[in-house]
C-alpha cells in the first residue's frame, strides 16, 4: 500500500495534510497522538469512506478510490468505533457478517464461511459468546466479536480504529498476539492506539499524528530516543517523565535501563551481551524480573540480584510470545490459560 | 447452531404456509353465503358448480382474497424496507405517513386529471407510487436533522395530517360522483377488488419483492450500520435508493388498491423477528410476506364478518391488533434502554 500526498478532512478543511508512506506487506503501522488529531479521518480516507482532499491512497497501482468495492471489501476489513445496535443478532451472527463478501448473492452462508467464522471466533477467545444476543454482551466482549469479525473476512489489510478500546490487559496483551500471528501471515496491520506502549511494542513503525495535522512516521525506536511524544501529546516536563517511567524509556540514554530490547544506546544493548560483571537484569528491565520461575536458568549475584547471564530463555524479542506467555501464567495461573 | 436455526425455519415457514392456505380458504368460503371448502375447490380447480356461487367465489371472492393476501405481503415487505433505512424498527409506511402521502396524490389524480372517468391499473399505481416516494424524501429530510426515534415518528404523523388535511379540502372541492368513489376507497378496504386488478397487484408486487429479495445481502449487511456494510462491499448509496423506490412502489401499489392500511407494516416484521429469533433479512422477508399475507387476510375477514352485513374499513381492524403490539414493542424497547 503506498499513500501518496494525501491531504484528509471534511468539507474543505483538511485534518491530515500531505502525507506520504509506503507500507510493506506484513507491516504494523500503529497511528499514535492526541485526541481529535485526525487519526479515525486518515483511517476513513485509507478504507475509502472519505474522499481525499489532496493526494490518494493506492493499492498496488490502483487508486482504493477506484477499486470496485466488492473487490475492496475481500482485501481490507475494518474495525471502527461506531457502537452498532443490531436487534437479534447472536454473537456468532456478527462474526459471520465478516463473511458476507464470500456469501451468494442473498448473503448465504457456506459451511467453510461458518468455520471461517468459528475459527476467528476462538481466536478472539468469544466462542462462548456466540449463542448470546450481541446488544446484551458488554462492551469488551462487542468488542473482541467486532475484531472476530475483521478476521474472518481474510483481509490483506486489516484497518482498526482503537482496537483495544473497552479490551481489560489480558486481552490486550491477547490481541497484540493474534496480531502478531497475523502479521506472520502476511496480513497487513494500520491502527489507532492510545497505549503507547503496546504501539511501542508491537508495531514495525509509528505515525504520528499531531493536533494541527502533520504526520510524521518514526521506528518505536527512533520515538523513544527523540522527545518527540512530549511534542506530539504538548505534555509537561512532569508529564512526560512519568510517561517514560511508565515506558521504563530513558531521558537520559546512556542510562541503563533499556525499553523493551529496543534501546540500541543502552550500553548493555543487545541485551546480555555484556561481562558479567555489568551485566544486571534489574537495570535491564527483564519482564520477568520478578518471577523465579521464569522458565531461564539464572543465578542471584553476591549482591543478590537476579544474574541472567547465559539464561537458556533469554526474555529477548526474539522470544516475545514466551515472555508474554509466561506473564499470563504467572497472572492468571496457569490452568486458567490454555 | 445452524442445524437448530433451520429446523425452526422450517418449522415456522411450515405453520405460516398452512395458517396462510387455511384464511386463504376461509376467506372464499365464510360470507353472507357460505359456501363448503369443497364445492370452492371444486369451482377453483375443475370449474364446476352452481353459476351464481361460481360468479360469487371467482368474481367476488377471489379477487378480493388475491388483493388481501398479496398486499397484505407487500405492506409487511415496505415496512421491513423502511424499518431497516430508518434503522428503527417502529417505522412503516402508515404510520410514517408515507400513504396518506400516496393518498393525497391518488385523490389528486381522482378529482383533477381524471374527472369522473374510473382510473385503473398501472396509473393509479403510477400515481401512488409518487406520492408515497414524495412522502418518503420528506421523512428522509426530517430524518437528516434529527436521529431520535420518537421525532421521526412525530414528523411521520404529521406529515400524514398534512397529507390527510390535503386530501379532504381536495374531497371537498370534488364532484358528488368523485366523492363516492374517493370516500369508499379513502378509509381503506378491499371491497370491490376485480380479478383485473388483483392480477395488477400481483405482476407488481411479485416483480419487486424478487427485487427486494436481490437486496437481502445488502440488507443483512446494513445491520451493522453503513460503514460496517462498506466494509463488506455493499454500495451503499445505491442500496438505499433500491430500498426507497422498492418500498414506495410497494406501499403506493397498496394505496392504490386498497387505501391506506394501518399497522401491518409494523407488527408484521416485529412479529416474525420475534418468532424467527434472528433479523436475517434472507429469512425475515419472506417470512413477513407470508405473515403479512395472512394477517391481512384475517383482517379483511373479520373486516367483512364482525358486524356482517355492514363492512368494517380493514384499518379499524389491523390497527386493533396491530396498535397493541406496537405499543407492546415501545415498551419493551424502553426498557432495554434502561438497564
Amino acid at each position: 500500500m503506498r499513500i501518496e500526498n494525501l491531504s484528509a478532512g471534511y468539507g474543505k478543511k483538511a485534518v491530515i495534510r500531505d502525507i506520504s508512506l509506503e507500507i510493506k506487506k506484513g507491516e504494523i503501522i500503529s497511528l499514535i497522538g492526541p485526541n481529535g488529531g485526525g487519526k479515525s479521518t486518515l483511517l476513513k480516507t485509507i478504507i475509502a469512506e472519505l474522499k481525499p482532499l489532496k493526494g490518494a491512497v493506492f493499492i498496488e497501482r490502483d487508486d482504493v478510490r477506484d477499486i470496485p468495492i466488492k473487490e475492496l471489501s475481500r482485501s481490507m476489513s475494518i474495525v471502527n468505533t461506531d457502537r452498532v445496535k443490531p436487534e437479534h443478532m447472536s454473537g456468532m451472527d456478527v462474526v459471520l457478517s465478516g463473511r458476507l463478501p464470500y456469501s451468494d448473492g442473498l448473503g448465504r452462508f457456506s459451511d467453510a464461511d461458518r468455520q471461517a467464522a468459528s475459527d476467528s471466533a476462538d481466536l478472539m477467545h468469544v466462542t462462548d459468546l456466540a449463542e448470546k444476543p450481541f446488544m446484551d454482551l458488554s462492551d469488551g466482549q462487542k468488542q473482541r466479536i467486532l475484531i472476530a469479525r475483521a478476521i474472518c473476512q481474510e483481509p490483506e489489510y486489516l484497518i482498526m480504529d482503537e482496537p483495544t478500546s473497552y479490551l481489560d490487559i489480558r486481552y490486550r496483551y491477547e490481541l497484540m498476539d493474534v496480531l502478531r500471528n497475523l502479521k506472520e501471515k502476511g496480513v497487513t496491520v494500520i491502527m489507532s492506539l492510545h497505549e503507547l506502549e503496546l504501539a511501542l511494542m508491537i508495531s514495525d513503525r509509528l505515525l504520528l499524528v499531531d493536533s494541527s495535522g502533520g504526520v510524521s512516521c518514526k521506528s518505536p525506536e527512533e520515538v523513544m530516543e527523540s522527545k518527540v511524544l512530549k511534542t506530539l501529546y504538548d505534555m509537561t516536563d512532569d508529564m512526560y517523565h512519568k510517561v517514560l517511567g511508565q515506558l521504563n524509556a530513558p531521558e537520559d540514554h546512556t542510562r541503563k535501563h533499556c525499553s523493551y530490547f529496543v534501546n540500541r544506546k543502552c550500553e548493555y544493548y543487545p541485551c546480555h551481551d555484556v561481562p558479567e560483571d555489568k551485566f544486571s537484569c534489574l537495570f535491564c528491565y527483564c519482564p520477568l524480573y520478578g518471577v523465579d520461575d521464569c522458565g531461564g536458568n539464572y543465578r542471584y549475584s553476591e549482591k543478590g540480584i537476579k544474574n541472567c547471564k547465559d539464561c537458556s530463555f533469554p526474555h529477548d524479542s526474539d522470544n516475545y510470545p514466551q515472555v508474554i506467555k509466561k506473564l499470563k501464567e504467572n497472572m492468571y495461573g496457569e490452568a486458567k490459560h490454555r | 447452531m445452524p442445524k437448530t436455526d433451520s429446523k425452526r425455519n422450517t418449522i415456522v415457514f411450515a405453520l405460516l404456509i398452512l395458517i396462510l392456505a387455511m384464511f386463504f380458504m376461509a376467506n372464499l368460503c365464510i360470507g353472507n353465503v357460505r359456501i363448503g371448502a369443497g364445492d370452492v375447490l371444486g369451482i377453483l380447480f375443475s370449474g364446476a358448480g352452481d353459476d351464481t356461487v361460481r360468479s360469487i367465489i371467482l368474481s367476488i371472492r377471489l379477487p378480493r382474497t388475491i388483493m388481501a393476501l398479496v398486499l397484505g405481503g407487500a405492506l409487511a415487505v415496505a415496512g421491513f424496507l423502511l424499518q431497516t433505512y430508518f434503522s428503527n424498527p417502529i417505522a412503516g409506511p402508515y404510520i410514517l405517513g408515507v400513504s396518506s402521502g400516496a393518498r393525497m396524490m391518488v385523490a389528486l389524480l381522482l378529482i383533477f386529471v381524471a374527472g369522473g372517468v374510473t382510473v385503473k391499473g398501472y396509473t393509479l399505481v403510477f400515481a401512488a407510487f409518487l406520492g408515497a416516494l414524495a412522502a418518503t424524501f420528506f421523512i428522509i429530510l426530517i430524518s437528516k436533522r434529527v436521529r431520535n426515534m420518537a421525532s421521526l415518528l412525530a414528523a411521520g404523523i404529521m406529515i400524514g395530517y398534512i397529507c390527510s388535511a390535503v386530501t379532504d379540502f381536495l374531497v371537498a372541492f370534488a364532484d358528488d360522483s368523485d366523492i363516492v368513489n374517493l370516500h369508499s376507497w379513502s378509509q381503506g378496504s378491499f371491497s370491490g377488488a376485480t380479478m383485473e386488478g388483483a392480477g395488477y397487484c400481483t405482476v407488481i408486487v411479485s416483480v419487486s419483492f424478487i427485487c427486494v429479495m436481490f437486496l437481502a445481502k445488502s440488507l443483512d449487511a446494513l445491520r451493522l450500520g453503513e460503514s460496517y456494510a462498506r466494509s463488506v462491499g455493499i454500495n451503499v448509496k445505491m442500496c438505499r435508493i433500491f430500498i426507497i423506490l422498492l418500498s414506495s412502489i410497494l406501499s403506493g401499489c397498496v394505496t392504490a388498491y386498497a387505501g391506506p392500511v394501518s399497522f401491518i407494516g409494523i407488527a408484521v416484521p416485529f412479529l416474525m423477528r420475534e418468532v424467527l429469533g434472528t433479523s436475517k433479512p434472507v429469512v425475515l422477508i419472506p417470512a413477513s410476506f407470508i405473515a403479512g399475507s395472512a394477517f391481512c387476510l384475517l383482517s379483511d375477514l373479520l373486516a367483512r364478518m364482525i358486524f356482517a352485513p355492514t363492512e368494517l374499513n380493514i384499518s379499524a381492524v389491523t390497527s386493533l391488533f396491530g396498535a397493541p403490539i406496537v405499543i407492546f414493542m415501545i415498551i419493551r424497547r424502553h426498557r432495554g434502554n434502561e438497564n
